[in-house]
């Protein structure tokens, strides 16, 4: 009898469970990520719209203020009369009116340009998760979502180029001079972004060894954290969390300060370097971003920086190699 | 049967797998306990030091282009210093295999566990416990749900009357944020598990009257067998960045349909970790659980009924310190004391633990 009565329960458990898995499925079957994309992006355009007519009222301001600034130049150079000085007054009373309705344009376009800037951050945010998502775009799909971030993207971080490389025979000693500047620039670059890159891997190590010290606070093979009457419940009651963090590894011991705020928020390291590392670190770089797990963001952010500084070591040698030829041009060495 | 060929399938699929990481670990180490039989307080309370080692195996990788499989197996002892500490010493075997085919918006997965304790006839901790389960998760977005079902057995060696086996369903719905350049997330999870466990021991009926107290001599074993339903509500909450901070909070439901079984039991858990100087990480943790017994708990223990000291609304303060020595060595220590504060006077309840030893990681990346 009870038990009929419990196997009834059970169904009716069994059955909610399912109710409940089909609700949420048909409320997933269309893609969260794709509306909020969507609406994201008529935002931005909506934004970038209102910034081009309010940049262009600035510029017909600006075209009025400069006729009216003529104008009161011309006057000035008159002599000196009654007239001419009436006239220079109104001028100069309309030409302050001008100067205050440029400023006040001003204003609002660093307000819309502000919002714009917050808004692409968003849509940046919701691309990634439409991409990153297990419900996979459609290739149409996720062609569009990745050129979408790659204008996005293009805007905010400018990736490293590094300039001419080659030593062509007919180069003068001057334009080897001119490239070894250049190469001396990408060099200042790649060891900005080496430096960036060796703190992003700093943080993110020390934050895989904290969840892996926390995970190993949580093993309790003998189980005596839980009841030992037996027939009670011999569990934990944790809700099923994945993805875990990964293995174990060292971790550097660097004094940099643990500190989020010393990463660069903007500037996503698989844009600024699509053409210095190699296509399978840029893939990891993304992954990674996607993944979140701290385990796997340093393991990547470690590869590119070996990467970019073994790349800035070739540049350098290339560029003293540039000089020394410059240098033999001009006969000041042998 | 049905497990053996689930495992025949999990190392088929393992065995197809190619580079899969590897982490193999190995620990050592004491720890010195002030009430190893966990008695209350007042009675047999015995202090002692006990060895400990394990080996512990971690496998995750991919199985073709959809599969993902994570398997995980460890072998621990732990010895007691002295004759009178001798029955807790344990040695523990476990296996834990999951396997998931990403299907795009439909994540089926299957897994396999299996943990087995041996230690003296008396050992409470003695016992064998497996589970088969399924799972079709949903995943939307960073909005992952799952329902899970399958079936479990539980054997309790020092008294065969409380094994029980039975069929389980469950769902859990969990959702991760974070910062654009992922410095910090917020992952929250919520599940909720049924489990019907049909025990071959005989239904405790209660016959005493109305109102009148509860003694042994008004109960009596019946010819019906115990069955329980068991029902796991439990929320967890936690932040990654600089610190983690975590919240969980749990609520466990026994309906028995033998007297003295049923039970309500809240628990809720605060934790935080940090590295603190010269790169120790310290996880602090705080445990809050209280146990009530809806037909109330007899104490004689001597009708088919009996509980544990330590069961009782039992409380912790855990503090867990790590120290990494090398890329392969790290030291750790763990203090906890646990106590009953919030239980009745006559279940009063302490126990300190100290524990020191040394963790050697072997990682084989892919």
């Amino acid at each position: 009898m009870a038990r009929s009565l419990l196997g009834r329960g059970l169904v009716r458990i069994l059955a909610l469970v399912i109710a409940l898995t089909v609700a949420l499925a048909v409320g997933a079957a269309r893609p969260a990520g794709a509306d909020e994309v969507e609406d994201h992006a008529a935002k931005v355009v909506a934004l970038e719209q209102r910034l081009g007519t309010l940049d262009g009222e600035r510029r017909g301001l600006a075209q009025a203020y400069d006729q009216k600034a003529a104008a009161v130049a011309q006057l000035k150079a008159q002599p000196s009369a009654w007239g001419r000085d009436r006239k220079l007054q109104a001028l100069l009373a309309d030409s302050q009116d001008m100067a205050a309705a440029l400023d006040r344009k001003d204003a609002e376009l660093r307000g819309a340009t502000a919002a714009l800037g917050v808004e692409k951050k968003a849509l940046l945010g919701a691309i990634d998760a439409e991409l990153g998502a297990t419900a996979a775009p459609t290739a149409e799909r996720r062609a569009l979502l990745e050129s979408r971030r790659a204008a996005l993207v293009a805007k905010a971080a400018r990736p490293i180029r590094i300039p001419d490389e080659r030593i062509d025979p007919a180069d003068d000693a001057e334009d080897l001079e001119l490239k070894a500047g250049a190469l001396a620039r990408s060099e200042d670059a790649l060891a900005a972004e080496t430096q960036l890159l060796e703190r992003r891997a700093v943080y993110f190590r020390r934050q895989a060894k904290l969840a892996r010290s926390r995970a190993r606070a949580e093993e309790d093979v003998f189980r005596e954290e839980e009841a030992r009457l037996p027939g009670r419940p011999v569990t934990t009651g944790r809700p099923d969390q994945s993805p875990s963090v990964g293995p174990v590894t060292s971790s550097p011991g660097s004094g940099t300060s643990f500190d989020g705020r010393g990463l660069d928020l903007a500037a996503d390291p698989s844009i600024v370097l699509a053409d210095v590392v190699a296509s399978s670190t840029l893939d990891e770089l993304r992954r990674a971003e996607r993944s979140g797990d701290p385990e796997t963001l340093a393991r990547s952010a470690e590869r590119a920086t070996r990467e970019v500084a073994e790349r800035a070591d070739k540049v350098r040698q290339r560029r003293l190699e540039m000089l020394r030829r410059a240098q033999k041009l001009r006969g000041e060495i042998p | 049967m049905r497990a053996g060929a689930l495992a025949l399938f999990l190392a088929s699929a393992t065995a197809q797998a190619a580079d899969p990481d590897v982490t193999l670990k190995i620990e050592a180490g004491s720890e010195v306990d002030s009430n190893v039989h966990r008695a209350p307080s007042g009675s047999n309370v015995q202090s002692a030091a006990d060895g400990r080692f394990g080996v512990h195996l971690d496998l995750l990788g991919k199985a073709g282009e959809h599969g993902r499989y994570a398997l995980d197996a460890v072998a621990a002892g732990k010895a007691f210093a002295g004759r009178d500490a001798s029955t807790e010493n344990v040695a523990v075997t476990t296996f834990d295999g999951r396997y998931d085919l990403d299907a795009g918006l439909l994540v089926p997965g299957i897994r396999l566990a299996y943990y087995e304790a041996f230690g003296d006839v008396a050992n409470v901790l003695a016992l064998r416990t497996g589970d088969a389960g399924a799972s079709l998760a949903l995943h939307a977005g960073e909005l992952r749900v799952a329902p899970v079902f399958g079936w479990r057995f539980f054997t309790y060696k020092p008294d065969r009357a409380f094994d029980f086996d039975g069929p389980h369903v469950g769902l859990s719905i969990g959702q991760r944020v974070r910062a654009e350049d992922a410095s910090w997330q917020l992952a929250w999870a919520a599940a909720y598990s049924a489990s019907v466990r049909r025990y071959g021991a005989a239904v405790l009926a209660n016959f005493c009257g109305a109102g009148a107290p509860v003694t042994p001599s008004c109960l009596s074993v019946t010819t019906i067998d115990r069955t329980d339903l068991f029902h796991d509500v439990a929320v967890d909450l936690t932040y990654t960045g600089a610190f983690i901070l975590g919240l969980r909070l749990g609520l466990q439901v026994n309906e028995s349909n033998s007297f003295g079984q049923s039970l309500v039991r809240g628990r809720v858990e605060l934790s935080g970790t940090a590295e603190l100087v010269w790169d120790i990480v310290v996880t602090a943790r705080v445990i809050l659980q209280v146990d009530s017994y809806v037909d109330g708990l007899l104490l004689g223990g001597d009708v088919g009924t009996f509980t544990t000291i330590e069961d009782e609304a039992r409380n912790a303060v855990i503090l867990h310190v790590t120290r990494d020595l090398s890329d392969s060595w790290a030291l750790e220590a763990r203090l906890a004391a646990y106590a009953n504060p919030f239980a009745a006077e006559a279940l009063a309840y302490r126990r300190e633990t100290a524990y020191l030893g040394l963790v050697y990681s072997f990682r084989a990346p892919r």
